[in-house]
């Protein structure tokens, strides 16, 4: 939405990791629950939990507390899936703790994310850094605005 | 050019082609031609008519090359039909060469008057120029009404009317005008051309004319059939009715449909199929009759419609054996070999696209049997077989899959021959072969990069063959294996499923979820009940195995696979063995419920590997569609995709390849052992020695060729009974020999895991125990005389800076199992007269063991490194024996004899070879050559019996 140079945007923000994440809600298919069908694939990344079939077609879930953790998180059933368009990868959701708020954000509240070394600091790697392509930036709080072209390339990190 | 017409000419280009080369082959079957006339001339005509056509359609749209390649061979065919004659072998060549230039040509077909054709055509020019000159008496005239019936064979006839006087011009493009008439300014012709009636109507649509068949009584019938159908069946000879009546097809008998639509069509039905699974599920759960009814029937329309799609992808596997024939023939003309073909099963069909992925395989086999399978003629005849060699080629539909099995009566694999070549490519060590059954070293042949073939050939050993035979079937989700016996034959067996995209599948549970078994690697589940677990599944090497069907199967237990990313060592799969046999010992002492303990085993098979496959429980069969893993998740190799279950749930297809490479060891070595049958040919001094520890003071070694296989055992596995050891070794139980009991050495030490040396020749059920395998070397031997000598050891030399003792492994054995020793010894024999016996023999290792066999008081025995040595001693002595190696430097044992044979005063001479070339053919050559006797280096046994048959000692 265009008003006097301002574009407005809207986000769709979620929380895991222990805090609040925004997402182009333009990127997201549908958001859904966590059915018991999830087909636990062994040898597969750490951030990996499974495959889902969503509707005929077999989606590969990520669990977007270990990759932020760098390392398999045993996840609570409560969470919610994010399921993203076609263009963003191929076939996959994102399972996270729970949804926040979606959120009309004009671009003057949004910083772009200079990450520093491409998602290392003090030379070691940081994936939420990696994932985080701008902040927004409210009243009281950053709010990291994650690029969903890089999940799938992240799990491979 | 429309793209379409030019599609559909090459698509039946296919047919034209494959029907002429069949025809030639037919041709080439008939015994006797003047018998069987009629099948020359129909052959003859059918060939002809083939090449015609594609004639036709290549002079319509401007295939200069292709038109000037059928019409030269049109009018060999021609020829041949006109005198009734069946080709010759220099023509039948011709014309399959000419097959083979086509085939080039239409495969760029765009380009193709581009390519060199010019030696072709010469040669086919140069052979009808020929056969003309010959046969010029013997034609008959060619004006004659007759001979223009003749040459309108395989031309259509055309009536073509029209206002438009300049078709004419068009008409004389395309064929010959027979007839022209004019009416009132409408103008009819009759015409005769190369051209189907569909192209010949296509090449005068701008002229607006009325283009009918010229056949005078079915005209009008033929009329309105051509007119309402597009197909047009193979030429037909014009005058005859009842044929032109053959001309169209109804319009549904055939319908080209792209492939691309076929593999949508069938994706659809593999989708519709979940559904279906879906539905069904539902169905019965929910209890509803009406959708129980509902369900039942799409069930069984899914079905319908799901084997109606199948049906159209699949093709009869004629369509790449009928390719073979035509192999066999050209490499039996290049071996100068007679092979026969046999094929069965053309008609057995399989999905295209399995279709298509086999034919390099299949030819590679094929060239394979011809080139290193069968044997030249004379070798035939030699080895008392038939001197035309055969080949057979069998497929089979069986439950879900096909089989196709390429046997061949011919000479057989050499397990040792493929064994020393993997080694001198260094795939493989000498201790892992001494370790490998015959079958396990046949399988060496397909390791990547393998080929005993001494130079690259264009018929097969290139050294690419085997391994790429196997990935590409293995890829298909088939399997390959291969079974051979030397001097009776090969078989290669491959198994491919019917189609790729919906399988039958085993569904299996497994940590709480579902997954799935191809059927096509599932040989049976079976199920250990309570103590039954703990009494049949073992430990070998640290491996668990089940005795199964009299051998023992390896287990890999799923969970474990699971659980780690990594692939097994020794020391892991020790782990989990020893882990679950601490999980039943500890459940029989504490759990009187211990009855109640099931343990499925699913036994699957990929190739030649088997295994067990421990699950949770085997559920159910289901019809699944393969799904690829998540790109993601493509480097994990222990499943081959995912799918959606009936219940909705997605679910992994195990891939068993990748769980047994993953968890098995790469060299098995604990099935059923086999008698090696050849012995390592080594004409150097030199001589391989493997050199163990026995206990913890001396160093032993025995001579390679003297050991058939080692076992890997463990010390608490030997059990003792009666004074004597021994260890189950399979189902056998095979007595341990200990050095230090019979020649009183040190003690063994008290290592885990010790090796049990098995003697080469003899039937004996022992072997040597070792602690320590140092290696294989070579070493010179030449024992010390100086050591100290005692019963049992051969001698005793230097092995690097190392004393080293050569026990006497027959002896060990014979002791260990207080069998007559005295038996296989000339010790307690006394002759009248001392035998005079000569050993001819290069290696001192041989030349002083053979002297210690003929070790007698009344039997006087001396040596010579060379045939040329004992030869020279023959003439200077009188000897009661000579006994002679055959590869000898200076003059060879062959050599030898025929001296020996040749000279007055020597020539009767009894006399032996003792040689390790060990095939029949090295035995014909021994015995042709003048020896009495052939015997194996060394076995102790037929030795002793032949020296006391020569010496009349029974």
């Amino acid at each position: 939405m265009k008003n006097d140079g301002i574009i407005n945007h809207n986000f769709y923000f979620f929380i895991s990791a222990g805090r609040k994440w925004g997402v182009d809600i333009g990127a997201i298919r549908e958001v859904g629950e966590l059915t018991d069908s999830l087909c636990p694939v062994p040898h597969s990344q750490y951030s990996v939990m499974g495959y889902l079939n969503v509707r005929g077609d077999i989606h590969q879930l990520i669990s977007f507390n270990s990759l932020i953790a760098g390392k398999r998180v045993e996840e609570n059933k409560g969470g919610l899936v994010l399921f993203f368009k076609e263009n963003i990868g191929q076939s996959f959701g994102v399972y996270v703790d729970d949804a926040c708020e979606i959120m009309t954000v004009n671009n003057v509240d949004i910083e772009k994310w200079e990450a520093v070394g491409s998602g290392s600091r003090n030379n070691e790697f940081d994936m939420s850094e990696y994932l985080t392509s701008s902040v927004y930036r409210s009243k009281d709080e950053l709010v990291p605005l994650i690029d969903p072209t890089r999940i799938e390339g992240a799990i491979n990190i | 050019m429309d793209e379409e017409i030019v599609e559909s000419f090459r698509l039946e280009s296919e047919e034209h082609l494959e029907a002429m080369e069949a025809e030639l082959f037919a041709l080439e079957k008939i015994e006797d031609p003047v018998k069987e006339e009629s099948s020359v001339i129909e052959s003859l005509n059918s060939a002809f008519r083939a090449a015609h056509s594609l004639k036709g359609a290549a002079v319509f749209l401007g295939f200069k090359n292709i038109t000037t390649v059928t019409h030269a061979m049109e009018n060999i065919l021609g020829e041949l039909r006109d005198s009734v004659k069946r080709p010759s072998v220099d023509c039948a060549n011709l014309l399959f060469d000419s097959l083979d230039a086509l085939s080039k040509l239409f495969v760029e077909l765009y380009e193709s008057d581009n390519i060199d054709v010019g030696s072709i055509i010469k040669r086919l020019n140069r052979y009808v120029e020929e056969s003309e000159r010959g046969s010029k008496l013997e034609r008959p005239e060619s004006d004659s009404e007759f001979s223009a019936h003749e040459s309108l064979e395989g031309m259509y006839k055309f009536c073509v009317t029209s206002g438009n006087k300049a078709v004419l011009g068009e008409l004389e493009l395309v064929g010959e005008v027979l007839e022209s008439t004019e009416d009132g300014g409408c103008y009819k012709y009759i015409v005769t051309s190369a051209l189907e009636y569909e192209l010949f109507s296509l090449s005068l649509e701008e002229f607006e004319c009325e283009v009918m068949p010229y056949v005078e009584k079915a005209i009008a019938e033929e009329k309105k059939s051509v007119e309402e159908n597009f197909v047009v069946d193979a030429p037909v000879k014009s005058e005859d009715t009842k044929s032109v009546k053959k001309i169209a097809k109804p319009m549904d008998a055939s319908v080209r449909v792209p492939v691309a639509l076929l593999s949508e069509l069938m994706a659809l039905a593999g989708e519709l199929v979940l559904v279906r699974n879906q539905h069904l599920r539902w169905a019965s759960e929910c209890g509803d009759s009406s959708a129980k009814e509902i369900s039942s029937r799409l069930d069984t329309v899914t079905t319908e419609l799901q084997t109606s799609i199948i049906r159209t992808r699949m093709q009869p596997l004629d369509k790449v054996l009928s390719r073979l024939p035509r192999i066999v023939r050209d490499i039996s003309i290049a071996l100068d070999k007679k092979i026969d073909l046999d094929i069965v099963g053309r008609e057995v069909e399989v999905d295209k696209t399995i279709l298509e992925s086999i034919v390099d395989p299949l030819t590679h086999l094929l060239r394979n049997s011809c080139d290193h399978g069968i044997e030249m003629p004379a070798a035939r005849v030699a080895a008392q077989k038939d001197e035309v060699g055969c080949i057979r080629v069998a497929a089979v539909q069986e439950s879900g899959h096909i089989s196709i099995c390429i046997s061949d009566d011919g000479n057989g694999i050499d397990p040792n021959k493929i064994a020393e070549s993997a080694l001198k490519k260094g795939m493989v060590t000498e201790l892992e072969l001494m370790k490998m059954s015959n079958q396990e070293k046949i399988s060496l042949i397909m390791l990547p990069g393998f080929s005993t073939a001494e130079s690259v050939s264009n018929i097969s050993g290139r050294g690419v063959g085997m391994d790429v035979v196997r990935s590409s079937i293995e890829k298909l989700g088939g399997t390959f294996e291969i079974k051979s016996e030397i001097g009776v034959g090969t078989e290669f067996l491959l198994t491919l499923p019917l189609t790729l995209a919906i399988i039958q599948s085993l569904v299996i549970a497994e940590s709480g979820y579902k997954y799935l078994i191809p059927r096509i690697n599932l040989e049976e589940v079976i199920s250990l009940v309570g103590k039954n677990i703990h009494a049949k599944i073992k430990a070998v090497n640290g491996q668990e195995v089940l005795n199964y069907h009299d051998s023992l199967l390896q287990l890999v237990r799923l969970n474990e696979v699971f659980a780690s990313s990594k692939a097994f060592d020794s020391q892991k799969r020790e782990e989990i063995s020893k882990k679950y046999q601490q999980v039943y010992s500890n459940r029989l002492e504490v759990d009187d419920a211990v009855d109640s303990l099931v343990l499925d085993i699913a036994v699957v098979r990929v190739g030649q590997k088997r295994f067990g496959l421990i699950i949770d429980r085997a559920l159910e069969t289901e019809e699944i569609v393969v799904k690829p893993l998540h790109s993601a998740q493509s480097n994990i190799k222990i499943f081959l995709g995912s799918t959606i279950m009936g219940d909705g749930a997605t679910s992994l297809i195990l891939d068993i390849d990748g769980i047994a490479k993953h968890a098995l060891s790469e060299v098995h070595y604990l099935e059923n052992e086999h008698v090696a049958d050849r012995s390592i040919v080594n004409s150097e001094l030199s001589q391989k020695i493997i050199s163990f520890a026995a206990g913890s003071n001396d160093k032993f070694a025995l001579a390679l060729s003297f050991i058939r296989r080692i076992y890997t055992i463990k010390t608490c596995d030997i059990q003792s009974i009666g004074g004597k050891e021994f260890v189950m070794i399979g189902e056998k139980s095979i007595n341990i020999a200990r050095l230090s009991k019979i020649m009183e050495y040190s003690v063994e030490n008290r290592s885990q895991e010790l090796y049990l040396i098995m003697p080469r020749f003899g039937k004996y059920n022992c072997g040597i125990l070792a602690s320590e395998i140092f290696g294989i070397t070579d070493a010179v031997i030449d024992f010390e005389d100086s050591m100290l000598k005692r019963d049992g050891v051969l001698g005793t030399t230097f092995v690097g800076d190392k004393l080293t003792i050569f026990p006497d492994i027959y002896y060990v054995c014979e002791r260990t199992l207080g069998t007559d020793i005295a038996g296989l010894s000339f010790k307690s024999k006394v002759f009248s007269t001392p035998k005079q016996v000569l050993i001819a023999e290069d290696t001192p290792f041989f030349r002083q063991l053979i002297k210690t066999y003929l070790s007698c008081e009344s039997m006087v025995v001396d040596t010579a490194s060379n045939g040329q040595e004992a030869l020279d001693m023959l003439l200077k002595k009188q000897y009661d024996l000579l006994l002679s190696d055959i590869e000898m430097p200076i003059m060879d044992g062959l050599e030898l004899i025929k001296e020996v044979r040749s000279r007055d005063g020597i020539k009767n001479i009894p006399a032996i070879s003792l040689t390790s070339l060990n095939t029949d053919d090295d035995r014909r050559r021994c015995l042709q050559a003048g020896y009495d006797k052939y015997l194996a280096k060394l076995n102790r046994e037929e030795f002793h019996d032949s020296i006391k048959k020569i010496f009349n000692m029974n």
